[in-house]
């Protein structure tokens, strides 16, 4: 079974002109950093990781945003389960967005309706958030032991969703416990019900932000933030628009707005961690499923 | 009870593949009784009295023109025509000299071969030769087209230590999935002077799924219909399958007799996982030829152009009758997998002739030599990463080198496949070793062209670069993926 690889192997076979021959290098002891790699359209990522605090080093390879929506699935359902009966029904209700056979305002519905029974106990831990191509984002997050599912849900220029095209695999996280620990944060965005609030200043260059989950909505989808970099021409509306992923547009390559990095949708009380390299310039950090109402909050990086 | 040999594959099991159910279950019914004669009538060919395939059931052999012992030469010609496949109704096919599969080149170690190949169609085609290790200008890669009403020669030795079973087949970019799906395929056996199992009676059975239309025609659905998004995704696959050009023919064997079979898959996506009914299998050969030891199996797994040699040894009784057929082999990913995909798919009918029994016959506990690639003389490891349509995020571009390597080294590849399907992954040009799947070493040495690498797996193998320089193709060989540009070029200089 796969086990982590060392950071130096990963590191040289990625960043080397693909298919280039790396030296024979002896194995190396196990880095704490989880390196997931994305490209258009697959994840590359170990089979099983340890628990407890997990820092993922999610890495953008390819030519469209992507991101890593980690989902822990409950006792009992497979990876291949959660394909065949989650990932499928939204396909199928996407797939009728884009053919007019699903008006936008039945699709929520319609989808309420096409998944199981068990879905309601997928588990949401947070997880790396849209990050446009080339860039890199650390998460530090806690996960559990359990089976997950990674995908990423983004849909391209064609309308395909990523994971429907590869870009989705399982991960178990064994009980065995990894050395990472939280760490310090410059920044810290509370994520509520009546808004985003960011504490600390964002600065030019590296930050890592701590997202806290005060409270989730009672019914739909739960707050995350991903962070836009706005540039001029584009409205704060068209960002938290194309954030609809129940819409035809929504989420579909080309983004209206480069996106730095963020973290998906937590428990209320849950705090976990992101890196983004910023720029000087105007930013807007803002929840997937709620930033349209609300939750959001521009900011600038002097 | 004799099987239907269409499949539960749902919409495209009417029409024309009905008539193989009606025309062949009675007439076999029939044939129980009365011996062989009708099979014979029929054309669905019983073994002679030496249990060799007798035509017209295997391919023909390729005439070779030469007069040297040293030298092959032989005409290949890549036409459209008409063939009765399903018995009743005329399919037009693209054919190699007017069969399907095309004629089988028989080679010998050491032979020079000439190939005369005369392009008929109405679009450009190459001629691919694969598994074979030749200069890259006779590889018929997508490289080199022949355009329509032109011709090519074709010319390369056969190395010492090659003996095995390989195939031939177009390989034009972006087409070789139609055009290999009209019929244009066919077997090469290359032979050793020193072979192990030369006197045992021998079968090449070359498979191919299909699918017909009502009319006779195959079927071939808009890309953007729901099955041909199947198709795209899936490799397009079908229900009737076709062994030698025939769907569920009937092979003769003798109580107490050993047959080796040479098995090609050439179809254009579909993994078989090869089943006799009470009978285990002796695994004797890869795509590279002979094994160095026997391997008894229950089934035997073959994806989209490898090949197998194995041993079927005669434990029936006399007037018996077993199906070889395909055991149900999960390839897909959940989201595209057919409906029936886990239906057994007969393929032949394994008739016992009543008399004489055959001569219980020795088999060496040795095959012969797999010399190792050592992995101590590796340069280092290639990572290559498999997507769904992709190797190593991009698609093809036949302008663009994807990564290069030096003639007379060695590398170890690390072929990951990171999506939830299987990919058979193929090499031109040059023969390896499988070392290891998921980390766990492979059994035996084997010669290898082309491996599959399940869903979300990983295989090593080693590769040594001699030989010929080039730039030379390793793809997904499932034919619509390669198509649409699951390939990348390596450079060997």
């Amino acid at each position: 079974m796969d086990r982590i690889r060392s950071t130096a192997v990963i590191a040289a076979a990625c960043l080397c002109a693909p298919a280039a021959v790396t030296a024979q290098a002896p194995s190396e002891a196990a880095s704490p950093i989880v390196e997931i790699v994305a490209e258009d359209y697959t994840l590359d990522a170990p089979s099983e990781i340890p628990s407890g605090w997990t820092t993922i080093r999610f890495r953008n390879q390819g030519a469209e945003h992507h991101m890593l929506y980690l989902a822990r699935l409950p006792e009992g359902v497979s990876f291949e389960q959660y394909q065949r009966e989650a990932q499928v029904p939204f396909d199928r209700v996407w797939q009728g967005l884009r053919g007019g056979t699903i008006a936008s305002e039945q699709a929520l519905d319609a989808l309420v309706q096409a998944l199981p029974s068990w879905y309601g106990g997928v588990g949401l831990v947070g997880g790396p958030g849209l990050i446009a191509a080339g860039l890199v984002s650390d998460v530090t997050l806690r996960l559990e032991p359990g089976e997950y599912a990674l995908e990423c849900y983004v849909k391209n220029a064609d309308g395909a969703v990523h994971y429907m095209e590869g870009m989705t695999r399982p991960l178990r996280v064994t009980a065995e416990p990894s050395s990472t620990t939280a760490p310090e944060a410059d920044v810290r965005i509370t994520l509520a019900n009546d808004g985003l609030s960011l504490e600390g200043t964002p600065a030019a260059g590296r930050n890592t932000i701590a997202v806290h989950v005060r409270e989730n909505p009672e019914i739909g989808f739960g707050h995350s933030v991903h962070i836009a970099r706005l540039e001029p021409g584009v409205a704060i509306d068209q960002v938290t628009a194309w954030l609809n992923w129940l819409t035809v547009d929504g989420l579909r390559e080309d983004a209206p707005v480069d996106f730095v990095g963020g973290m998906h949708p937590m428990p209320a009380g849950q705090t976990a961690y992101f890196t983004v390299d910023l720029e000087p310039g105007r930013y807007l950090a803002v929840s997937e499923a709620t930033g349209a109402q609300g939750v959001q909050q521009e900011f600038t990086v002097h | 009870m004799l099987p239907d040999p269409r499949s539960s594959h749902g919409t495209y099991a009417a029409g024309p593949a009905a008539l193989i159910a009606l025309s062949l279950v009675p007439l076999l019914a029939s044939c129980a009784a009365a011996g062989q004669t009708h099979l014979e009538a029929s054309g669905v060919a019983a073994a002679d009295e030496h249990g060799k395939a007798a035509a017209p059931l295997a391919p023909p052999v390729a005439t070779d023109l030469a007069a040297a012992h040293d030298t092959v030469r032989v005409r290949i010609v890549a036409a459209p025509t008409r063939l009765e496949l399903l018995g009743g109704v005329e399919t037009p096919v693209w054919a190699y000299n007017g069969s399907t599969p095309g004629p089988t080149l028989e080679l010998r170690e050491g032979q020079h071969v000439v190939v005369r190949f005369h392009n008929r169609l109405p679009e450009e085609t190459t001629v691919h030769w694969h598994g074979l290790r030749l200069p890259v200008s006779a590889d018929g890669s997508p490289f080199d087209p022949i355009a329509p009403g032109d011709s090519f020669t074709y010319a390369f030795t056969v190395p010492q230590g090659s003996a095995g079973t390989y195939l031939y087949h177009p390989h034009p970019h972006h087409r070789t999935a139609w055009q290999v799906g009209m019929g244009l395929y066919g077997a090469i056996v290359i032979r050793a002077e020193d072979d192990p199992l030369a006197h045992l009676p021998e079968r090449l059975l070359v498979l191919h799924d299909t699918r017909f239309r009502p009319d006779g025609t195959f079927d071939f659905p808009p890309r953007d219909s729901e099955q041909g998004r199947l198709d795209a995704e899936n490799g397009r696959e079908g229900d009737v399958v076709l062994v030698n050009g025939r769907p569920l023919p009937e092979l003769a064997i003798r109580p107490g007799e050993t047959q080796r079979w040479r098995v090609v898959n050439a179809s254009a996506a579909r993994v078989y996982r090869l089943a006799l009914p009470g009978h285990t299998l002796l695994h004797v050969g890869s795509d590279g030829g002979l094994f160095e030891r026997p391997v008894e199996v229950d089934d035997i797994v073959i994806a989209n152009t490898e090949r197998v040699e194995l041993l079927v040894r005669g434990t029936g009784a006399p007037g018996e009758r077993v199906v070889l057929r395909s055991l149900p082999y999960d390839r897909y990913m959940p989201m595209w997998r057919p409906a029936d995909w886990d239906s057994p798919l007969p393929l032949a009918v394994i008739r016992y002739r009543a008399a004489p029994r055959g001569q219980a016959t020795p088999l060496p506990a040795t095959l012969r030599p797999v010399p190792p690639l050592d992995e101590a003389d590796a340069i280092g490891t290639r990572v290559v990463r498999l997507g769904q349509g992709r190797i190593d995020g991009r698609v093809m571009d036949m302008e663009r080198v994807d990564g290069s390597a030096r003639l007379g080294t060695t590398e170890v590849w690390e072929v990951r496949n990171l999506v939830g399907m299987d990919h058979p992954f193929h090499l031109h040009g040059f023969p390896f070793q499988v070392l290891s799947r998921d980390g766990q070493p492979v059994a035996q040495r084997s010669w290898k062209d082309t491996v599959n690498v399940p869903k979300h797996s990983t295989v090593r193998l080693i590769v040594r670069f001699d030989r010929h320089a080039g730039l030379w193709m390793y793809h997904c060989h499932i034919l619509e993926h390669e198509d649409d540009g699951m390939m990348g070029i390596l450079e060997v200089r």
